[in-house]
């Protein structure tokens, strides 16, 4: 077996002599050690030697002994040895802990503000490796078990690169996409997929800092303020009504309207049943678990009697179907699941329009991007598997293996294109667009744009059922 | 007297700090690193190694003068990125990155005596690459040295705040800053991180006992 001795590129004597000294190297010997690195760095070793060439071999106490002022590559070193003894120097400690090496420390007490002491002693106690003195690194060598040491985690590049998007205001960029493929591959792939992996992320958050389920779901859903405009609407609703939230995600609108909970019942409905185990309890408080009614389908099935509910919202849903026939038959579904003589709709979607406020930013396909957008965009738009703002537990350091990207889908809809959906939609449907008059004939059906317009990034329009 | 020129002084910077201009999201972000050698080079390459090179470009590595280490490990960390990226059809990919040598201004354990006439040297360096080298960019007159400036430390890293501050006391776009405390600062500061504490633009710690409460720090555990 090999051990590698370092002290990067400082000077410290005191360590490589002591590392050729005769307790050490009857120590190591005894524990199978036949082979010593050394790198010296700007120690001096003894006298006689500091001029020498910069490495020559030696062997002591049946110990070979190689000693160079610099090895070409420490990287190699540490990772053929089987055992590292260092100076208490960050970066080498990193280095070593990176590979899972075995590692013993001794800290330079020369050194005049000594802070390797206490990196040393942080790292000892959370067992990530042992602190020694030049005194007992001979004991400590022979006492060492290297089971017990706790591996340290892997470098986590998305904490710093987080930090620095939060810091220079979000600049999460979205790419353009074409969908080439069927619009339901494309949606199983970006969109389904997507969301459950997000969703078991939101879960796996939730175990790690060890408080209740229902606690952080109560969190998660408080961090998630209602638009006005969608609080409003379901505000205004009559008391009794029961509606249908189709693409519920993680049930965010299920506990509304907040100024009179529990007067109106709505649905939620998701494809992705992680989502859905989080929307089952939305708006939960600790000690007070809330279960909602919540339907594992796709918004474009048609399993709901028609003209079932008095109402149904659609939020930041359409936007995720691949095509302009997907998204069209999605709000016909919607117009079916109400109430043909008084059944509400508000669906929203994100606009290409961003607000300056938006995590976004987005290509813009002209150069200067002055002329108004006529059609909508497919993009893609990241997610990055990130850990919570703020820790509750110190864990320290923090375990994250890697940071994945998802590509999620949408279609950003260009100015008017969602109204004009919502009209050609309800056109094919039968309707007649317009508010309810006494012109048309007894039974005709018709539906009534009730507003629509741009809320912060999204465009809504809200829709009403009539029957003359 | 001349106390009383101080506090405005101060009240002055803190002013300036306090009316920085938030940038608004664009599509790329151009960062400058100062390299401080050794284990802070180490450091603060791999945060740079966290960054998306293509949006976060182009990048400026500030070198002490004399600090080949840094230099190579810079450029080295340019090579891996680079060949990690996969080049697509409708843009050539050309690494887009500078190197900066700036004079030091106290090498590590060189007595305080002596340090003032290095860093005066330093910080005049600082001044001509934040300010005014970027005023004679054609067509580029409001672009700053770099969107954002990271600083680990040691000395030199003060001068080159410094020069960003008197940047923005005269009014020019200038960088925004975050310091990271080194990975081996367990429970106290360094000198460096105790002199910016309060200047910076964000300041991050990596271990839990600098938290103070109430203070201005970051912590998100260990970031190298």
């Amino acid at each position: 077996m090999i051990v590698f001795v370092t002290v990067g590129s400082t000077r410290f004597d005191a360590l490589i002599e002591a590392a050729i000294s005769e307790p050490v190297l009857t120590t190591l010997r005894d524990l199978g050690y036949a082979r010593l690195i050394l790198q010296r760095g700007n120690s001096i070793i003894e006298p006689e030697e500091s001029n020498r060439e910069s490495c020559y071999s030696i062997q002591r106490y049946g110990v070979d002994i190689e000693i160079w002022k610099f090895k070409p590559s420490i990287q190699a070193e540490f990772e053929q040895a089987d055992l590292i003894i260092s100076h208490a120097g960050s970066g080498t400690i990193l280095d070593v802990l990176r590979l899972g090496k075995p590692l013993v420390v001794v800290p330079n007490p020369t050194l005049l503000d000594n802070h390797q002491e206490e990196l040393a002693s942080a790292l000892q106690t959370l067992g990530h490796l042992k602190a020694t003195s030049i005194q007992n690194l001979a004991s400590t060598i022979a006492s060492f078990e290297p089971r017990d040491l706790v591996p340290f985690p892997p470098f986590d590049g998305s904490k710093f690169s987080n930090l620095i998007d939060e810091e220079m205001g979000n600049m999460k960029p979205v790419k353009s996409v074409t969908v080439v493929d069927d619009p339901q591959v494309h949606e199983d792939q970006y969109v389904h997929a997507v969301y459950d992996q997000i969703a078991s992320h939101f879960s796996s958050t939730r175990y790690k800092v060890r408080t209740t389920v229902s606690s952080n779901l109560y969190r998660f859903n408080r961090a998630l303020q209602p638009w006005p405009i969608i609080a409003k609407f379901l505000s205004d609703l009559p008391t009794g009504w029961i509606g249908l939230d189709s693409g519920a995600g993680n049930g965010k609108y299920l506990p509304l309207p907040a100024d009179r909970p529990g007067c109106i019942l709505t649905i939620g409905l998701d494809r992705s049943r992680n989502l859905l185990q989080i929307a089952q309890h939305a708006g939960s408080e600790p000690g007070r678990l809330i279960t909602r009614e919540v339907v594992w389908g796709d918004v474009l099935g048609s399993g709901w009697r028609s003209g079932v509910f008095d109402y149904a919202i659609s939020i930041a849903t359409i936007h995720h179907l691949a095509s302009h026939g997907r998204r069209k038959l999605a709000v016909q579904r919607l117009l079916q699941a109400v109430s043909p003589d008084h059944g509400r709709v508000l669906i929203y979607v994100w606009a290409i329009e961003q607000d300056e406020l938006s995590k976004r930013s987005i290509p813009t396909s002209d150069s200067d991007g002055s002329s108004p957008h006529t059609t909508g965009e497919d993009v893609f738009v990241p997610w990055v598997m990130s850990r919570q703002h703020k820790q509750d537990t110190p864990v320290v350091p923090t375990s994250v293996a890697e940071t994945p990207v998802y590509n999620r889908y949408y279609h950003m809809f260009a100015n008017g294109e969602l109204k004009q959906l919502a009209v050609q939609a309800a056109e094919e449907f039968g309707l007649v667009i317009g508010p309810r008059g006494n012109v048309y004939d007894e039974g005709c059906r018709g539906i009534e744009i009730v507003q629509e317009g741009w809320e912060r990034s999204n465009y809504y329009v809200e829709l009403r059922r009539w029957v003359s | 007297m001349s106390w009383a020129a101080l506090l405005l002084l101060l009240l002055c910077v803190r002013f300036v700090l306090f009316f920085r201009r938030r940038r608004l999201p664009r599509q790329t972000c151009s960062v400058a690193i100062f390299l401080g050698s050794g284990g802070h080079t180490s450091e603060a390459l791999q945060l740079a190694s966290s960054l998306d090179f293509s949006r976060y470009t182009p990048r400026t590595y500030v070198v002490s003068q004399g600090d080949a280490f840094s230099a190579q490990k810079a450029l080295a960390l340019e090579r891996i990125k680079a060949s990690h990226t996969v080049i697509s059809d409708n843009h050539s990919i050309q690494p887009q990155y500078k190197l900066l040598t700036i004079p030091r201004a106290r090498r590590v354990h060189q007595s305080l005596l002596t340090t003032p006439p290095d860093a005066v040297k330093s910080l005049l360096a600082c001044v001509y690459f934040i300010s005014v080298c970027p005023l004679f960019k054609i067509g580029a007159f409001r672009r700053p040295f770099a969107d954002l400036l990271i600083l680990n430390g040691p000395g030199t890293c003060v001068v080159l705040y410094a020069a960003v501050l008197l940047n923005r006391l005269i009014g020019l776009p200038g960088p925004r800053v975050m310091y990271v405390e080194s990975f081996a600062r367990v429970r106290s500061l360094s000198l460096s991180g105790k002199l910016l504490y309060h200047f910076v633009d964000r300041f991050v710690v990596q271990w839990p006992d600098l938290v103070q409460s109430g203070g201005r720090e970051d912590y998100r555990g260990c970031l190298v």
